[in-house]
């Protein structure tokens, strides 16, 4: 019986020290976040067919979602009666430098479609002038018009639709979605 | 020489539980074991019933009960800690008591055996168990959901096989679950996290309904969940048992199987299981991705002599879910999208194939116990346990950057790993006073990788208890106190700065309580309880997007602990006819930590985005509990059971949302007589309407709670004799009618029905070598 009472202290000494060694471990220190990609920037750059002027809108929430609130959030002003070259740039600007997720959006455009959504009364109207591999619209590329002076919103929403991309802006993940409010004047 | 005997002082037979002439697989045989020379309570003294392979540990007044019993003949071996084991036969047709007598002697014998891997519990909360038939009838379902058929006892969801247990409203940081008499740590703050268990490596399952912190620590403010194994006993040979579930459904499969033998002084059995299921469809369309694999395996050996003994346990957990592609979204317009269509936007097609989004989850279990047994004053127990659990979740999205999807990284990475030791000591009963003093201690630490939502942390923690029980005839009084003190330290970057904040938190949990006990008629109890808990980490600290659930969540680290106070009773009264079981429970919670929408959204590159703030109220939970059988002749018996329970928020006069709705049981079925080989022949049809959950409000949620649903089961099930076995089978057809339903608990049902019509076959075959 004493033997069974050495070997239980005994034991208790070990858990004890396994409890005690374990607490004198290193502490954790967490590594800096840095490998989630997010998508911080969207440029609008619209150029006047006819003149050439270039006029930009930006979204820009360089901490991305949560946390503070976005740094840049334009109105998109263009002129009526006049037609626009749309191009789109997406980055992540929370990294330095920041990386342009435009291109990757580009090489993988079998997977991703971009959709631009007006708002009833605006006389602005949107068409693709880009396409993916397959022939079907990435619309990192499109063309605008406008008609008479008038104001409402544009959506801009880009779709991650891996093997589903079937033009339909409500399959897939969302990546993007900005409200921007647009005057045309 | 030494012989050890066991002989029956006295059988009283008594409508212990349930019907007295009743032939079917209900009977119980409950007892009481004592110590011949010494005239004392043999309390962990062990009843294993050698043809079923399953038994009980006596609790702290010596009393044991073994359910969910069919008729028959039956060979108990009855031990304790310094007594060699005995072997009594009976033939059981009705339920019984038996009073056993042992001589127990100071320095004897090879054969000794007491098992240190159960925890039972037998106190004056309301407690509810599954095992035996009960058990086996649940084979190859996720812990969460095979306790869901428990009277209090929900499940919150996350499709087909993510479920956890809600008890009497509460669930993850707020209960707590024993595997093996480890409490379990992984993520359980997630909703989306399931407990990582296997419920095959069960014997028994048994639910404390109510505060148990005294015991369990601090946490366990809505209850307990202890999965407690089989004791390893060293007798009976080399054996084991294999079960096979099949479900139709899913067309999927379960298989687990256990081996078990001894060497003097050694016992030690090995357990494993694997289970494959593919994509799970509701009555009219596939859930796209929704497959699941698991395999799990544990071993332990015992080692026994005299009056001490020792066990080593280990235990491995594996899991891939597929999550079902429709309901991982992105944002807001995404959730609105998939409210208004009736069908999922993304059609699933059958396969065993699991794609993203999906979780991995490993989770290692080592566990040492270690039992000494003394005459003079008690048994003392000493644990240690060190638990690792690795959670990988990875989104819809592979990276965009090339470079970063060619690393195959999860888009989130927990791993916790914990370490806990535990010193109790129960002192023999005296003067009519039974009990135990504890000592607790853990230490825990957390790393998150690829996300910032958790921080990483530290956690220490410790705790000092005495339960004491005093018996008086028919009545037995409990209380019991208990003092914790947890220390925590989070690791995290705030705009490039390393914060590294410390917490204390520390309390008292009590309880007191009582239980009369009339072994002809009536048992009474009623219990006030105290339990606390410190707030969990992403509580303090979440920052920010939740993957998946398109929602910002930010923690409060000023939060206070959460405490509560809870009054519970419980009332049974049975004849040989009726059966009548009512609870009710009023538990006051202060502090309680809940999410609280908050105006107005936020506005973000990936549209408007709810927010949601940890913060704190007094909120107050009431309900009930009951259960009523009736036979209507002996084999013919209808069974009723009823739920409800209505959550408060008091400081804002609200509904606390997310708590189950009532839910109404029937069952009738039938037991025929054996005929051949065939023996205790069941079938019985249930019925369970839920209610709609009206006790919601709109800015609490992004949908209206489902309207109320109504589900069919039937089940019909039997044992084969077959020379020294008995194989048993059961079928079960599940929602039997096919009908399309959507659950509040279920967060899928924003996006899809629940399951359609599955049914499932169970086969278990026990083998001797």
């Amino acid at each position: 019986m004493k033997k069974q009472t050495i070997l239980f202290s005994l034991l208790g000494l070990l858990s004890l020290q396994v409890f005690l060694f374990s607490s004198c471990k290193e502490e954790e220190i967490p590594e800096e976040p840095n490998e989630e990609e997010l998508i911080t920037t969207l440029i609008l750059e619209f150029e006047n067919t006819i003149s050439g002027e270039v006029r930009t809108f930006e979204f820009r929430d360089t901490d991305g979602p949560g946390g503070s609130e976005p740094v840049d959030f334009d109105t998109i002003r263009l002129d009526d009666n006049s037609s626009y070259h749309i191009t789109v740039s997406i980055l992540n600007e929370s990294v330095s430098p920041a990386d342009d997720i435009t291109v990757e959006v580009a090489e993988e455009g079998v997977d991703h479609q971009l959709f631009y959504v007006t708002s009833g009364g605006l006389n602005l109207f949107i068409s693709y002038d880009d396409e993916d591999a397959n022939g079907d619209p990435i619309g990192l590329y499109a063309m605008a018009a406008t008609t008479d002076a008038s104001t409402g919103t544009t959506t801009v929403t880009l779709k991650h639709q891996p093997d589903i991309k079937d033009g339909n802006i409500l399959t897939g993940d969302t990546d993007v979605e900005v409200i921007f409010v647009t005057e045309v004047e | 020489m030494r012989k050890i005997w066991v002989f029956i002082f006295s059988i009283i037979v008594l409508q212990f539980h349930v019907a007295a002439q009743q032939q079917g697989c209900n009977l119980q045989i409950g007892g009481r074991v004592t110590d011949k020379e010494h005239e004392v309570l043999l309390s962990y003294a062990t009843v294993y019933i050698l043809e079923l392979q399953t038994g009980a540990v006596c609790d702290d007044n010596a009393l044991f009960a073994i359910g969910e019993l069919c008729a028959g003949n039956y060979t108990l071996l009855i031990s304790h800690l310094g007594c060699a084991t005995d072997t009594v036969n009976i033939q059981l047709e009705k339920s019984v008591f038996l009073e056993f007598e042992l001589n127990h002697q100071d320095s004897v014998l090879e054969v000794i055996q007491v098992h240190v891997s159960m925890e039972t519990y037998k106190g004056t909360l309301t407690t509810d168990y599954l095992e035996g038939k009960a058990l086996e009838a649940i084979a190859g379902k996720s812990l969460g959901y095979a306790l869901k058929d428990m009277n209090g006892l929900n499940t919150i969801q996350t499709g087909n096989s993510i479920s956890k247990p809600v008890i009497h409203g509460l669930h993850s940081n707020r209960i707590l679950i024993m595997n093996n008499g480890v409490r379990q740590e992984g993520q359980q703050w997630g909703n989306e996290h399931g407990p990582e268990i296997d419920p095959f490596i069960a014997d028994n399952i048994t639910v404390i309904k109510g505060a148990a912190g005294v015991k369990y620590g601090s946490d366990a403010m809505g209850g307990v969940i202890l999965v407690n194994p089989a004791p390893l006993i060293d007798t009976g040979g080399t054996r084991g048992a294999l079960q096979i579930a099949g479900f139709s459904n899913t067309k999927g499969g379960a298989a687990s199987a256990y081996i078990q033998s001894h060497y003097s002084p050694f016992v030690w059995r090995l357990q494993g299981t694997l289970k494959a299921e593919g994509t799970a469809q509701t009555p009219e369309y596939y859930l796209a991705n929704t497959a699941y694999r698991e395999a799990n395996g544990s071993a332990a050996v015992k080692y026994h002599k005299n009056d001490f003994e020792t066990e080593l346990y280990y235990s491995y957990f594996h899991n891939t879910i597929g999550i079902f592609s429709a309901s991982h979204i992105g944002n807001l317009t995404d959730l609105e999208n998939a409210f208004v269509s009736d069908t999922p936007y993304i059609a699933g097609n059958f396969t065993y194939d699991i794609g993203r989004p999906y979780q991995l989850i490993n989770h290692h279990l080592v566990k040492s116990v270690s039992h000494y047994h003394n005459d003079k004053f008690g048994n003392i127990y000493l644990t240690a346990a060190w638990q690792n659990n690795i959670r990988k979740e990875y989104d819809t999205h592979v990276p965009l950057d090339d470079s970063i999807a060619a690393l195959g990284l999860p888009s989130l990475y927990f791993e916790i790993g914990t370490i806990t030791t535990e010193l109790e000591w129960k002192h023999h009963k005296k003067n009519n006073f039974s009990g135990s003093v504890g000592l607790s201690g853990m230490n825990q630490q957390n790393i998150t990788r690829y996300s910032t939502f958790i921080p990483n942390f530290k956690n220490y923690s410790g705790g000092i208890y005495a339960l004491e029980t005093y018996q008086l005839n028919d009545w037995s009084l409990e209380a019991g106190l208990r003092y914790d003190y947890k220390w925590t330290k989070a690791f995290f970057y705030d705009e490039g700065e390393l914060q590294t904040p410390e917490h204390q938190y520390s309390a008292l949990s009590w309880n007191i309580g009582s239980t009369y006990f009339d072994r002809n008629h009536t048992t009474f109890n009623i219990n006030f309880s105290s339990a606390w808990r410190a707030p969990a980490m992403n509580e303090l600290y979440s920052d920010g997007l939740h993957h998946g659930a398109a929602a910002l969540e930010y923690g409060d680290p000023g939060l206070l602990q959460e405490r509560s106070y809870q009054l519970i009773t419980g009332f049974e009264y049975e004849t040989p006819k009726t059966y009548i079981e009512i609870g009710a429970y009023n538990n006051y919670m202060q502090n309680f930590i809940y999410l609280q929408p908050v105006l107005p959204p936020a506005l973000t590159i990936r549209g408007a985005f709810p927010v949601f703030e940890y913060q704190q109220t007094n909120a107050n939970i009431l309900g009930i509990d009951a259960t009523a059988h009736y036979h209507i002749t002996e084999p013919f018996m209808v069974e009723t059971k009823f739920s409800m329970l209505r959550a408060r928020d008091l400081e804002n006069d609200v509904w606390v949302v997310m708590m189950p709705a009532d839910k109404l049981t029937g069952k009738v079925h039938y037991i025929f007589k054996n005929f051949g080989k065939i023996e205790n022949l069941d079938a019985g049809v249930a019925v369970v309407h839920v209610f709609k959950q009206n006790r919601t409000y709109a800015e609490a949620d992004y949908l209206p709670a489902p309207e109320a649903y109504t589900l069919t089961s039937l089940s019909i099930g039997s044992d084969i004799n077959c020379k020294h076995h008995s194989i048993s089978w059961s079928l079960e057809a599940e929602n039997l009618f096919n009908v399309a339903y959507r659950d509040y608990l279920n967060r899928f049902r924003y996006f899809a029905d629940d399951l359609g019509r599955n049914i499932t076959l169970r086969i278990k075959i026990p083998f001797t070598i």
